[in-house]
């Protein structure tokens, strides 16, 4: 009966594992098409892609960046296989509220850009950037409010779930950084 | 879940914030004009050290399935030797 309970645990387990990766290779390959196409576009239009970029800050995206390796620096630390309840707790909430300190700043750095975005020249880059940028953003959000969740009740298999998907976010804004702001 | 120990994953945080200040610096040198290619290989290379770091150590993958290593530091690598592949295609027209 008790080897019936565990195998059934760890099928359990192994199922939640499966659902988490094919969950996070779904958002890699949306986020991948959405690069992609950003890639080509900018190809299609060198000049106007160039001087549309003039008009992003990219002192305040790589602040955003340190933002959310901080955060994810904190899941990390939630997520340690030797981590007590009240750490785990502690660093969850720290790394959701990072992640919200980047929904802000990138909020008020598009404050800042969104005039340029009318100019027809632009209409392209600024259409692409900011549904790439915003879909992303809608994730950090979301999955901010979930760490949060978590943290009330951090179960290690919850934790593992939450973190994970958190470090994937963090990596396609990695990816996501040098494409839009500097190269 | 993660086998790395705070401390080793304070100094993998460390090593981030530094590519990220380097990233930094080497921007300032651009600032309102197109970064030259050599600049923008390096950009490009230091966001995939900075994936690298983040799938090894806090994605605990280091010693994780391999499959998910690869596949997961495949990604980062795939779309930055796009964006060095586009860099090189513009530098070489703009050259002709």
């Amino acid at each position: 009966m008790e080897n019936a309970t565990m195998a059934g645990a760890a099928g359990e387990e192994e199922t939640d594992t499966f659902i988490l990766w094919v969950l996070i290779w779904s958002e890699l390959a949306a986020f991948g098409i959405l690069i992609g196409a950003f890639l080509v576009a900018s190809m299609i239009a060198p000049e106007d892609f160039a001087v549309a970029r003039l008009h992003l800050k990219p002192g305040i995206a790589a602040l955003n960046t340190l933002v959310l390796l901080t955060s994810g620096w904190q899941a990390a630390i939630a997520a340690g296989q030797r981590a007590s309840v009240s750490r785990r707790r502690r660093a969850l909430v720290l790394a959701a509220l990072l992640g919200f300190a980047f929904v802000a700043i990138k909020i008020y750095e598009y404050s800042t850009e969104i005039r340029f975005a009318g100019e027809a020249a632009f209409h392209s880059f600024f259409e692409l950037y900011f549904i790439l940028t915003g879909f992303h953003l809608v994730h950090v959000g979301f999955v901010g409010i979930v760490l949060l969740i978590v943290a009330w009740r951090p179960r290690p298999a919850n934790v593992v779930l939450v973190t994970t998907l958190w470090h994937v976010i963090d990596l396609v804004w990695i990816v996501m950084f040098p494409i839009l702001y500097l190269v | 879940m993660t086998d790395r120990t705070p401390r080793q994953l304070t100094n993998t945080w460390i090593i981030l914030v530094l590519m990220v200040l380097a990233g930094l610096l080497l921007s300032l040198k651009v600032q309102n004009s197109a970064a030259p290619l050599v600049l923008t290989l390096g950009f490009l290379m230091l966001a995939v050290l900075k994936a690298r770091l983040v799938v090894l150590d806090f994605l605990g993958l280091r010693s994780g399935p391999r499959v998910l290593r690869v596949g997961l530091i495949a990604w980062p690598l795939f779309f930055s030797l796009a964006a060095a592949a586009k860099a090189l295609i513009a530098s070489v027209s703009h050259v002709g």
